[in-house]
C-alpha cells in the first residue's frame, strides 16, 4: 500500500519546514494515528481506574521484546501479543480471584517484570536492543508498522463507536449494567485486550517509561475541562492530538533538540496545568 | 404469563456464597402491583435474596420465575455504589435506563427521549439534568436512579435501601414515588428496608429475612419475630 500521498497531505496541511522529510511525515502519520487511539482510551483507563493496569501492560513490553529477540522473531509481533496475553491474564485473575484489583495486577506486574529481566539477563546484545523501547523511537517507524498502526486504529475506533456507552454504564456500576443486559464481560474482555495492543504500540512512540503518561495526562487534562463524559472524550482527542503534533514539531527545532516522545508528554502536560487553572477558576466561581 | 398470575416465584431458593448458606428453602410468590419490602437485620440476606431474584445470583437448589427475559428489572443500588467523580451528567444517568431497549448503537428515538424528558420532570430532575451525579445532593441522586429505572419502563422495580442515607423529608417523596408506582400504575416494587416502622408505611405484608429465613407475613407477625434485633422498630439510619 503506497502512503506517498497521505505523507504528501500531512506536508501541505502543517507545512512547516521539519515535517519536509519523509521520516518527519512517517513520525507525524504514526502519532496522529496513536494520539487518538491512547487518548480514548485512556479516558476509560481514568474512568475505570485502570492506570496500574496500563503501567503493568507497557512493562511487560520488556519480555515481549526480549523473547522475540532471544526466538528471532520479530518484536513488532511478540510485544503486542504478549502485551495482549498479560492484559486478558489479569483481566481473567481479576475477575476469578478475591484478591482486590490493585494487587491482582501488582502480581502480574512483578512477575512480567522478573521474566523480562531474566530473559534480557541472558544476553547483553539483547539488552542494547531494548533502548529503542525504554525510550521509544517515532522517528523511526517503518510503513509496515504504521500499516499494523492503521488496522489498530480502525479497531479502537469501532470498539469505541460501539461500546462507549456500555463501557460508561459498566463503569458507573457493572451490577446495574448487568441487570439491563449490558455483556459486561465482554465489554471488560476487549477493552482489556485493546488496551492492551494500545500500550504495546504506544511504547513505539514514548517508550516504556512513559507509555501510562501518554494515555492519562491527555484524559486527566480532559476531565478538569469536561462537564460530562462525552466532552471529557472529546477533550482528550484534542489535546493529545495536538499535544504530539506539538512535541514533533518542538522537538525537531534546533534550540530543543530533545526526543520526541517526551516532549509530547510534556506538551500533554501544559494542557493539563492549564486544566487545572480552569478546574480551579470554576470551583471558585461555583462557591 | 397470565396477568392474575405471581409476576415472582421462589420456590424452596437456597443460596450460598460458597459454603455458608445465606438464604435457606425460600418460598414466595409475589403477586403483580405488590409494593414489598423486604425487611431484616443487616446481614440477614435482604440484599442477597434481591439479587438473587434480579438473576445475578445462582440459587444453590430451588427456582426462581420471573418476567426479566422478557424485561429487565428496573433496579436501584444503593447510591454509594456509585462514583460521585464519575464524569457524567444526571441526565445520561437517566437515559441509561433505555439501553436494554436500545440498538448496537444506543441512540434513542424520539419517543424514548420523550419518555426520558418524562422521567426528569416526574422527579424533579428537570433543573438538575446537566449536573454531574457527584454534585447532586443524596435526595437528588436517589431520584436520579430511580428516574433510571423508571425510565426503562420496567414492571418490577428492586430497590437496595433506597432511603438509608435520606433526610425524612426526602425519604417520604421518595417512598411516595414508589407506592404511587405500584397502587396507581400495577408495577411490583420490591425493596430492602431496614426499619419495620417504616415498611408499616407502606404495606400490609412484609417479607421478613431473618437468620437466612424467609417468611412473608403480616406487620405484627414481623414485629414479633424480629423483636431484639434493629430492625423491629425504625431502625433509622442516617449515612
Amino acid at each position: 500500500m503506497d502512503l506517498a500521498p497521505l505523507y504528501d497531505l500531512l506536508a501541505r496541511l502543517l507545512p512547516f519546514e521539519v515535517l519536509q522529510a519523509r521520516f518527519m511525515q512517517q513520525a507525524l502519520l504514526g502519532l496522529l494515528l496513536v494520539a487518538p487511539m491512547a487518548a480514548a482510551m485512556g479516558v476509560q483507563v481514568i474512568n475505570f481506574r485502570m492506570v496500574f493496569f496500563a503501567d503493568a501492560i507497557g512493562h511487560s513490553a520488556f519480555a515481549g521484546v526480549a523473547l522475540g529477540l532471544i526466538f528471532a522473531v520479530s518484536p513488532s509481533w511478540t510485544m503486542p501479543l504478549f502485551g495482549l496475553a498479560v492484559g486478558l491474564a489479569i483481566m481473567l485473575l481479576q475477575r476469578r480471584s478475591s484478591l482486590s484489583t490493585d494487587t491482582v495486577i501488582g502480581v502480574v506486574f512483578a512477575a512480567v517484570m522478573a521474566f523480562g529481566l531474566a530473559m534480557v539477563s541472558r544476553d547483553r546484545g539483547v539488552a542494547r536492543d531494548l533502548q529503542r523501547f525504554l525510550y521509544g523511537d517515532i522517528l523511526t517507524i517503518t510503513e509496515p508498522e504504521l500499516l499494523g498502526l492503521g488496522l489498530l486504529f480502525l479497531a479502537v475506533m469501532a470498539f469505541q463507536a460501539w461500546g462507549y456507552n456500555r463501557l460508561l454504564y459498566v463503569g458507573l456500576n457493572p451490577v446495574v449494567a448487568s441487570v439491563h443486559r449490558v455483556p459486561v464481560a465482554t465489554c471488560q474482555y476487549l477493552f482489556a485486550g485493546l488496551l492492551a495492543l494500545v500500550v504495546m504500540f504506544s511504547v513505539w512512540a514514548v517508550g516504556v517509561l512513559l507509555v501510562t503518561a501518554l494515555l492519562i495526562v491527555p484524559a486527566a487534562a480532559a476531565r478538569n475541562f469536561a462537564r460530562s463524559a462525552g466532552s471529557m472524550f472529546w477533550w482528550s482527542l484534542l489535546i493529545s492530538t495536538t499535544s504530539a503534533v506539538a512535541g514533533l514539531l518542538v522537538s525537531a527545532q534546533d534550540w530543543a533538540r530533545t526526543a520526541t516522545g517526551p516532549t509530547v508528554v510534556l506538551c500533554g502536560f501544559v494542557w493539563f496545568l492549564a486544566s487545572q487553572v480552569v478546574a480551579t477558576l470554576r470551583r471558585r466561581g461555583a462557591r | 404469563m397470565n396477568r392474575t398470575d405471581p409476576i415472582i416465584v421462589c420456590n424452596r431458593v437456597s443460596i450460598a456464597y460458597g459454603r455458608p448458606v445465606v438464604v435457606h428453602d425460600a418460598c414466595l410468590e409475589i403477586p403483580r402491583g405488590t409494593l414489598l419490602p423486604f425487611v431484616g437485620p443487616n446481614g440477614a440476606g435482604k440484599t442477597t435474596l434481591l439479587r438473587a431474584i434480579l438473576g445475578l445470583l445462582k440459587p444453590c437448589a430451588g427456582e426462581i420465575r420471573t418476567p426479566f427475559a422478557e424485561k429487565p428489572a428496573g433496579y436501584v443500588p444503593q447510591q454509594k455504589s456509585i462514583d460521585p467523580l464519575y464524569p457524567v451528567s444526571t441526565r445520561q444517568i437517566v437515559a441509561m435506563g433505555l439501553y436494554p431497549e436500545l440498538g448496537a448503537w444506543k441512540r434513542p428515538n424520539p419517543e424514548q427521549r420523550q419518555r426520558l424528558e418524562a422521567a426528569l420532570v416526574r422527579l424533579d430532575l428537570q433543573n438538575h439534568q446537566r449536573k454531574t451525579f457527584g454534585e447532586l445532593s443524596g435526595g437528588m441522586k436517589q431520584k436520579a436512579l430511580l428516574a433510571r429505572a423508571l425510565v426503562s419502563g420496567a414492571e418490577v422495580f428492586v430497590l437496595d435501601e433506597p432511603t438509608s442515607e435520606l433526610d425524612e423529608e426526602t425519604e417520604r417523596d421518595v417512598l411516595d414515588h414508589l407506592v404511587a408506582l405500584a397502587r396507581d400504575e400495577d408495577k411490583t416494587v420490591l425493596l430492602a428496608h431496614h426499619g419495620l416502622d417504616q415498611a408499616a408505611a407502606l404495606a400490609d405484608r412484609v417479607c421478613v429475612v431473618h437468620h437466612g429465613r424467609v417468611h412473608l407475613e403480616s406487620i405484627p407477625a414481623a414485629r414479633q419475630r424480629l423483636a431484639g434485633t434493629g430492625s423491629a422498630s425504625g431502625g433509622r439510619r442516617h449515612g
